[in-house]
């Protein structure tokens, strides 16, 4: 049906343009003129040859005169046939009008259709790369004598109401760093809705204290894989918790080396981010993985 | 006029004509209607994506070495039409380096309430092992009277400029106090992009970028 349809445009297109390009554009009307020129002088020429020969026959004379009589005759002959033609020649342009108009009709709504189409590609870009996933949320316990006392709860994007994990740290300083390892994939992946960009969180440190004497966050298995991105069987829709690993373990392993993310062609950036504040008793505050790339902080009370 | 609509009387013919027209010609305006608008939608969503992917790189550096348990690396600042306005070369004793950035968010200095946008001030040099609080400072290498020269190259209303130069001022200040930068705007914080030495390790002799996103996020990109 698609084939027939195309077929069917593509002969209503040609003919559309054909016409398009004859009576609107100078150098089409220069070839129409010329054919209309040719085939009148055709014709005033075997008009005349006919004539000729017909006076030859019967002995006569056929002089310039008499050619230039009969070809004045021809010619008013000729405008005489196309006046009674007119009406015909008006159906023809009525027709060739609705023609290039049905043709052009067409064409916008084709162009319509692959505009729907247009948006909502776009409107998938925008939204998946608007879109963002609380990663950590901090909550400030206390905040007494040079120390942060803070408790933090870690999320991945699949579960954003129930954190996979949750720490409390006692650390010297005021302001406190949350690092994390930061994987940014390629805009195509994260524009389709193929990926979504990785935090994995590894260690709090302050102000005050520096990263190599921060405290570590026991967010990965025995096998190393982050905590944040594991799921029970029963979570797992369409793979196996055995493939899901698998697969788990094959990202950080592109993790680890720079060279074979990138090699995967997936990845944009790979890098640590410590997210830090200034805090206060009774902070509270989430970290948040951006789709456009890197993390951001805002308020909990700003949500 | 009247009579072509009187019941019993006028041509059915011209009447479903002049119906056919009508519709015709509302079908018309609604498609142009409907496709202008369509195209006017295309373009929105083409500036939003593009301005999601937007980026601003005001700082770029290359470490030179790694010796003696020190990391020295050469800094480059850059304002927003990509003109370089500083360069520091130092070292610091540490592995992994940490540039640290201060985000502000555009709605605290008085822009659209709804604008998810952010400015960032490059803050601060330090490592693994400097803790943030002993780093290299890096606001008074682009002061320039007040006003963060990274933030040049942009045409700034006076009320704008006047109200980046107070977050600026006030975060410059209190960072000389040995207090966070952060509380300089409600709903500032600092992003340290790093090297993670067991990832991947900044290259001697290649330059990178920190590249700031429209929404806040920081990204250590290698410059090409």
């Amino acid at each position: 049906m698609d084939d027939r349809l195309g077929a069917f445009k593509a002969i209503l297109f040609g003919l559309s343009d054909a016409a398009a390009f004859l009576f609107t554009k100078p150098l089409g009307l220069a070839v129409l003129v010329s054919v209309l020129l040719l085939a009148a002088g055709a014709r005033l020429w075997t008009a005349l040859s006919d004539r000729r020969l017909a006076a030859k026959a019967a002995g006569e004379d056929f002089g310039r005169g008499a050619a230039a009589g009969r070809a004045l005759r021809e010619l008013v002959g000729m405008g005489v046939r196309a006046a009674g033609a007119l009406p015909a020649i008006a159906g023809i342009g009525i027709a060739l009008v609705l023609l290039v108009g049905v043709a052009d009709a067409t064409r916008s709504v084709d162009e319509y259709i692959a505009g729907r189409k247009r948006v909502a590609e776009l409107t998938a870009t925008v939204r998946n790369l608007e879109r963002r996933y609380k990663a950590i949320e901090a909550r400030i316990d206390d905040v007494k004598d040079g120390r942060i006392k803070a408790s933090l709860a870690f999320f991945d994007y699949k579960s954003p109401a129930v954190p996979a994990k949750t720490q409390s740290i006692d650390i010297a300083g005021k302001e406190l760093f949350i690092d994390a390892i930061v994987c940014n994939f390629d805009y195509s992946e994260i524009s389709a809705g193929k990926s979504v960009n990785l935090a994995i969180p590894f260690k709090v440190f302050s102000d005050e204290v520096s990263e190599s004497d921060g405290v570590a966050l026991t967010l990965m298995d025995e096998k190393g894989l982050p905590l944040m991105y594991k799921r029970t069987p029963d979570e797992l829709l369409g793979i196996g918790s055995e493939a899901y690993e698998a697969r788990l373990a094959e990202l950080m392993a592109a993790l680890r080396t720079d060279e074979a993310a990138r090699g995967a062609g997936i990845v944009r950036s790979l890098y640590g981010d410590a997210v830090h504040r200034g805090v206060k008793k009774g902070d509270s505050f989430v970290v948040w993985v951006e789709q456009s790339g890197g993390l951001s902080v805002k308020d909990s009370s700003s949500f | 006029m009247r009579g072509l609509f009187r019941k019993g009387q006028g041509s059915p013919l011209l009447g479903g004509l002049v119906f056919l027209v009508t519709i015709a010609v509302a079908g018309y305006f609604w498609f142009q209607y409907s496709a202008s608008s369509q195209k006017q939608r295309i373009l929105y969503l083409e500036d939003l994506s593009t301005r999601l992917r937007s980026e601003t790189v005001p700082l770029k550096f290359m470490v030179l070495s790694r010796e003696g348990g020190d990391v020295k690396a050469r800094l480059k600042l850059y304002d927003l039409a990509g003109r370089e306005i500083a360069s520091i070369e130092k070292s610091w004793p540490g592995g992994e380096l940490y540039i640290d950035m201060l985000l502000v968010p555009v709605r605290s200095l008085g822009g659209s309430a709804s604008a998810d946008s952010w400015l960032a001030f490059p803050y601060r040099v330090f490592t693994d092992k400097l803790s943030a609080a002993s780093g290299t400072l890096l606001f008074g290498s682009y002061d320039s009277g007040g006003f963060p020269e990274v933030l040049n190259g942009e045409s700034w209303s006076a009320k704008e400029r006047s109200a980046i130069s107070a977050a600026f001022s006030s975060a410059m200040k209190s960072a000389a106090a040995g207090l966070p930068a952060t509380d300089a705007a409600k709903g500032a914080f600092g992003s340290a992009a790093h090297e993670v030495s067991r990832l991947a390790r900044f290259d001697l002799g290649i330059v990178y970028k920190l590249v700031c996103r429209v929404k806040g996020g920081v990204e250590i990109m290698e410059d090409q």
